[in-house]
């Protein structure tokens, strides 16, 4: 792919506006390009789907901030009763339209959100005084039946941010008060969490599953994977603490899950997002690494500049490589 | 997302089919593609990583310099100079850079001049005051210098990683002033420069690949804009004029959306409109912002313009979570009440026979 | 085969819930009445807001218990006087219970006592209500599980908008 074709990029609406006003396309003609790249039924799909996810997330948000407020003239019975009665609503609704259609699954997303609010209110109404990680846990166990049932990317995604906000809790509550030292098996655990919903949603892709095609899904689990590794990596190697086995696992788990993506994103499934995530954790455990050594052996004033040379060169070589890299993958997709 | 965009090419065939281009032009036409579409430019995360690693390299380089004692006092007569040099000896090397590793040094000496030259305007304004217990930054001042440093650096510097982070350190700066000195007017003409600039920038046909750095750094600023705003209620800022810039702003968005003159029909078109005006009633005006980028990244087919519109919705309701100075029970009826606006909006469009006629074919 | 599923993990979702609910309301209905003496709260973390910290002036009478240092999680023993406010005697062991005795259950967090009663909600702007707190309302199931009702002031008479006995 050495000669770049210009006709061959997807059509953009500034283009056929720049055509037209350099006398090339007639107002008909510009009129007819227009509706050619964005006709009435792909504006009606799109504006179908944001409306029904945007109205929806906004309702949602208000519900939240409704019940947050902890009405005091409001009494328990009713509280529970408008919750129950929503989420009976939602479900039986999301039952009847089928979770095949997007209206059902936003119904179902719905009422998952409205567990937690259920649960939030328990927790209010007879004042538990449960540790935040508990209800957030129970929320996640709760809606992991439905979130497997839906087949709904975004319906995952709440999922994976309550368990996320659930491990981070009990590692934030729980366990740093236990003990000053820093603790790995939290980071690694959830590592492990969205590895293994990568691994999931990368096999459902092979098997043509398309509610797993959403590029975001990928790249927010990989994100997921690298950054609750590279945080006790770089612990690791800053403040090396040999009787915790943990760091150990998360020094090797990084080390399996770097070579995987980038051969796997690389090669498999080429995807420059996914490998520039990839280059940044790279950079970043490497430059713990190189400082740490830079430290021990120069005076301030020397290691300063030593270091910003050394972000200088290994960034510069993540980007070469990721350029060379996107000029190789530039003859398959165009994926901007 | 499961349609993909047609090519110049299948819109010039499907144009050519119906007899609506001059085929002795389709040599221009094909020059003028070849010129404004130029080979794809470094992706926007692969310049964020750049980016990130060259503000981590020109923050060791600004403790190297105290550390050796060329700005150890950190008084204005030792930033300015320096800040300046810095300046200057980034924008020679970037022109003449063509290696990965020099343009990031150039972007890293950039960042180090900015820091010391701000540094420097900061000292030299505080201590004009002459008050030493005098604790109200002088952020009118360097506001003033970082549009300054921006706008001298844009035909300047050509790198477009460089160009957006001048600018949106610029505006970083601005909205810092603006909500530090509790200015109101300021408030609404930097919304209204903003969402204007955004408008224009990316719907004028002029607008090139040197633009689009000033554009994209214009709709984060935007974004912004509404997140500080939103955090910091207790100015007291009436919101009116804020609702009825964002309401005309995205009226005119859907109207350019349409093709213009109305190339929907324009019963759905009469709908989004009376949706947006409804919605600049009751939702908070940030909302506004987020639906008119995303309706404007999908009329031009810009994905990070969406993401940005997207990433900002829970950003904004989360910071509007935490804000302290309007109750939460206030703030859930209008959050229900922009969802309702939306929803009702989908019914009505759903239900119109054409929808369903489109849906089909 | 997928709607069936679907019906059954709702109906067993909403069960769970009711369950929580149902758990709940019999502390409520059968649970004895109790009293415990706030302790004074560090004041820097007694910020205005929506909830309020509390201990209790067992904590230290806990602490001074022998077996306490190798105890977990367990049972405390408290008996009420007639005014229903609770005095620590013990650890439980497993022993049988006086008449006027009851059952506790506690759980150690950051080295301290926790009865699950450490906080108490409110609507925001509603802090005033409460500041003449100084005992907490509790019902406490034979099981030692404790729900905490509302708070009383040193005469024990209810502040704000609890739910009164």
């Amino acid at each position: 792919m050495a000669e770049f074709d210009p006709v061959l990029r997807p059509a953009r609406r500034a283009g056929l506006e720049a055509l037209h006003a350099a006398g090339l396309l007639s107002a008909p003609a510009r009129r007819e390009a227009i509706r050619c790249i964005r006709p009435p039924h792909r504006w009606w799909t799109w504006a179908d789907r944001t409306l029904l996810l945007l109205g929806a997330a906004l309702l949602l948000a208000g519900v939240v901030f409704f019940f947050a407020w902890n009405w005091a003239a409001m009494g328990a019975a009713l509280k529970f009763g408008l919750i129950g009665a929503g989420l009976v609503a939602c479900l039986v609704a999301a039952g009847l339209v089928g979770l095949d259609h997007l209206v059902g699954q936003t119904l179902l997303l719905a009422a998952s959100v409205l567990v937690g609010v259920f649960l939030a209110v328990h927790g209010q109404v007879y004042q538990t005084g449960a540790d935040a990680c508990e209800l957030f846990l129970a929320w996640a166990v709760l809606i992991l039946g439905w979130t497997a049932l839906a087949r709904f990317a975004p319906l995952w995604l709440l999922w994976l941010v309550v368990l996320n906000t659930a491990v981070f809790l009990y590692w934030n509550q729980v366990v740093a008060v236990e003990s000053c030292r820093f603790q790995h098996a939290p980071w690694v655990i959830l590592a492990l969490v969205h590895a293994a919903a990568l691994a999931g949603i990368e096999a459902g892709r092979r098997a043509g599953r398309s509610w797993l095609a959403a590029p975001w899904l990928r790249w927010l689990l990989v994100t997921g994977v690298l950054a609750w590794l590279v945080i006790p990596v770089a612990v690791v190697t800053l403040a090396p603490e040999p009787t915790d086995p943990w760091g150990g696992v998360a020094v090797l788990l990084w080390l399996a899950a770097m070579s995987a993506a980038g051969w796997f994103y690389r090669f498999r499934a080429p995807d420059l997002p996914a490998l520039t995530l990839f280059a940044a954790s790279n950079c970043v455990v490497l430059l713990t690494l190189i400082g740490r050594c830079l430290a021990e052996a120069f005076e301030d004033a020397v290691f300063l500049l030593l270091l910003a040379l050394a972000v200088l060169g290994i960034v510069g070589l993540a980007l070469l490589w990721l350029r060379h890299t996107h000029r190789a993958l530039a003859g398959g997709s165009d994926d901007r | 997302m499961t349609d993909r965009d047609p090519s110049y090419g299948d819109v010039l065939r499907h144009l050519a089919d119906r007899g609506l281009l001059d085929p002795a032009r389709t040599a221009d036409l094909h020059a003028l593609l070849a010129r404004r579409e130029a080979a794809p430019d470094q992706p926007w995360y692969v310049s964020a990583l750049a980016g990130a690693g060259a503000w981590v390299a020109g923050f060791c380089l600004v403790l190297f310099l105290h550390e050796v004692g060329a700005i150890a006092r950190w008084e204005a007569a030792q930033l300015l100079p320096w800040g300046i040099g810095f300046l200057i000896a980034a924008t020679a090397l970037r022109r003449r850079a063509r290696s990965v590793f020099l343009v990031q040094l150039a972007l890293a000496a950039s960042v180090v001049g900015h820091v010391l030259v701000l540094g420097g305007v900061a000292e030299l304004t505080r201590r004009s005051h002459g008050h030493v217990f005098d604790s109200a930054e002088p952020t009118g001042a360097l506001a003033a210098a970082a549009v300054l440093l921006a706008a001298a650096h844009y035909p300047l510097n050509r790198d477009p990683l460089h160009r957006f982070l001048s600018v949106l350190n610029a505006a970083v700066f601005v909205v810092v002033w603006v909500f530090d000195a509790r200015l109101h007017v300021p408030l609404y003409l930097l919304l209204l420069l903003e969402a204007a600039g955004v408008a224009f920038l990316f719907t004028w046909h002029r607008t090139s690949a040197d633009l689009r750095s000033l554009a994209y750094a214009l709709a984060t600023a935007f974004v912004l804009t509404h997140v500080v705003w939103i955090s910091r209620l207790e100015l007291g800022a009436p919101e009116w004029p804020a609702r009825i810039v964002s309401a005309l702003w995205l009226l005119w968005i859907l109207h350019w959306s349409a093709g213009g003159r109305s190339l929907l029909r324009h019963e759905p078109l009469l709908v989004a409109g009376a949706a947006a005006v409804l919605l600049a009633v009751v939702a908070p005006p940030g909302l506004l912002a987020a639906i008119g980028l995303l309706v404007l990244g999908h009329a031009l087919g810009e994905r990070v313009l969406v993401g940005l519109g997207v990433v900002f919705v829970p950003a904004y309701l989360i910071v509007y979570y935490t804000e302290l100075e309007l109750g939460l029970d206030r703030k859930a009826y209008l959050l229900m009440a922009s969802g309702l606006i939306l929803l009702a909006a989908r019914w009505v469009l759903g239900r119109r026979p054409w929808a369903r006629e489109e849906e089909a074919a | 085969m997928r709607r069936a599923i679907y019906w059954l993990l709702s109906a067993a979702v909403l069960a769970a819930l009711g369950y929580l609910l149902h758990e709940k309301e019999s502390i409520l209905r059968d649970g004895r009445l109790v009293f415990l003496k706030q302790a004074p709260v560090d004041s820097r973390s007694r910020r205005p807001g929506n909830s309020m910290p509390l201990r209790y002036e067992i904590e230290a009478a806990v602490g001074d218990d022998a077996g306490w240092y190798d105890s977990t999680d367990g049972h405390l023993v408290l008996a009420l006087d007639e005014r229903h406010i609770g005095r620590f005697v013990r650890i439980h062991a497993g022993e049988p219970l006086a008449p006027d005795e009851i059952l506790l259950r506690y759980r150690r967090r950051r080295g301290g006592l926790r009865i699950g009663a450490e906080s108490f909600l409110f609507q925001k702007g509603h802090a005033m209500r409460y500041a003449r707190s100084a005992y907490s309302e509790l019902r406490v199931a034979p099981s030692g599980q404790c729900i905490l009702v509302g708070l009383r002031d040193a005469d024990l008479a209810p502040l704000g908008a609890a739910r009164s006995p």
